[in-house]
């Protein structure tokens, strides 16, 4: 069965609007401008060919990511890089208790109580520290991020996608967060957000 | 629920992967907690932020065009 102009409009109209958000997946997937491009185009080949298989009323946004997130594990995965393994924490220091994230480490750092975390997140950290933090996490715990904090995809959706079981979702991306946070810290200490001194109360 | 009950239920909770009295138990905690609160709405706000910082990639352009002479193509 071939696309008829009706079908090629119902694309048009549902799946080509997620272009800009499916590139910004692929950017962070990839890491590289080229790769995200060719591998967004790569998925929209492949939606559009199998789009008579798509069931109107299901969510074509997961389908389309589902295709992305395939794509890119069978295709792409081998070519690129892994990301420079930053020296971090052990992972006993952050698998579990609320110490050692992002939040202590700012609140135990900062002379000024007016500086508290949320605002030193709000006025110092930048968006270009965020993305490069996570380019920094390795590859099984940036996919669940990205489609958890930044694609804002369910549990269940993730695990279909990556088949994987929704436990190994979730503890990945407690993991993955706890991680990224470590990054974030090292980048803040690195370019003088903070003092790596700790201050504590009085 | 104490302090380090809730803190297991975190990203849980940001990511509304709970039933309905789980969330009760959190927001009750979070209701007279105020380091808890202070904590979770940080978290929260580094997620948005993780959010929109990935959402301001430009798209570049020419990438529409290939896209849709692919499908010209098909």
């Amino acid at each position: 069965m071939t696309n008829t102009v009706e079908s090629r409009q119902l694309f048009e109209k549902e799946a080509v609007p997620h272009l800009q958000e499916l590139y910004a997946s692929a950017m962070r997937m990839t890491r590289n401008r080229e790769s995200a491009e060719d591998l967004v185009s790569e998925v929209y080949s492949r939606a559009w060919k199998s789009f008579h298989q798509f069931q109107p009323g299901t969510n074509l946004r997961a389908w389309l990511y589902r295709i992305l997130t395939n794509t890119y594990i069978n295709h792409y995965r081998h070519k690129q890089r892994e990301p420079i393994l930053l020296e971090l924490d052990k992972p006993d220091d952050t698998e579990n208790g609320a110490g050692g994230g992002l939040y202590d480490r700012l609140a135990a750092s900062s002379e000024d109580p007016s500086e508290n975390p949320e605002r030193v997140l709000a006025n110092h950290i930048l968006d270009s520290d965020l993305t490069k933090a996570i380019d920094h996490l390795p590859e099984e715990f940036r996919m669940v991020v990205l489609l958890c904090d930044v694609q804002n995809f369910s549990y269940q959706d993730i695990a279909n996608m990556l088949e994987i079981p929704i436990g190994t979702v979730r503890s990945r991306l407690w993991r993955g967060r706890r991680l990224l946070q470590q990054i974030l810290w090292k980048q803040a200490v690195e370019t003088g957000i903070v003092s790596s001194q700790e201050h504590p109360p009085a | 629920m104490n302090c380090d009950e809730s803190f297991e239920m975190l990203y849980q909770f940001l990511d509304k992967d709970m039933d309905g009295n789980m969330l009760q138990q959190v927001e009750l905690h979070l209701k007279f907690c105020r380091p808890c609160w202070d904590r979770f709405e940080f978290e929260k706000k580094l997620k948005e932020r993780f959010r929109s910082s990935c959402h301001k990639e430009p798209c570049p352009d020419g990438l529409l065009k290939r896209v849709k002479d692919l499908l010209d193509k098909y």
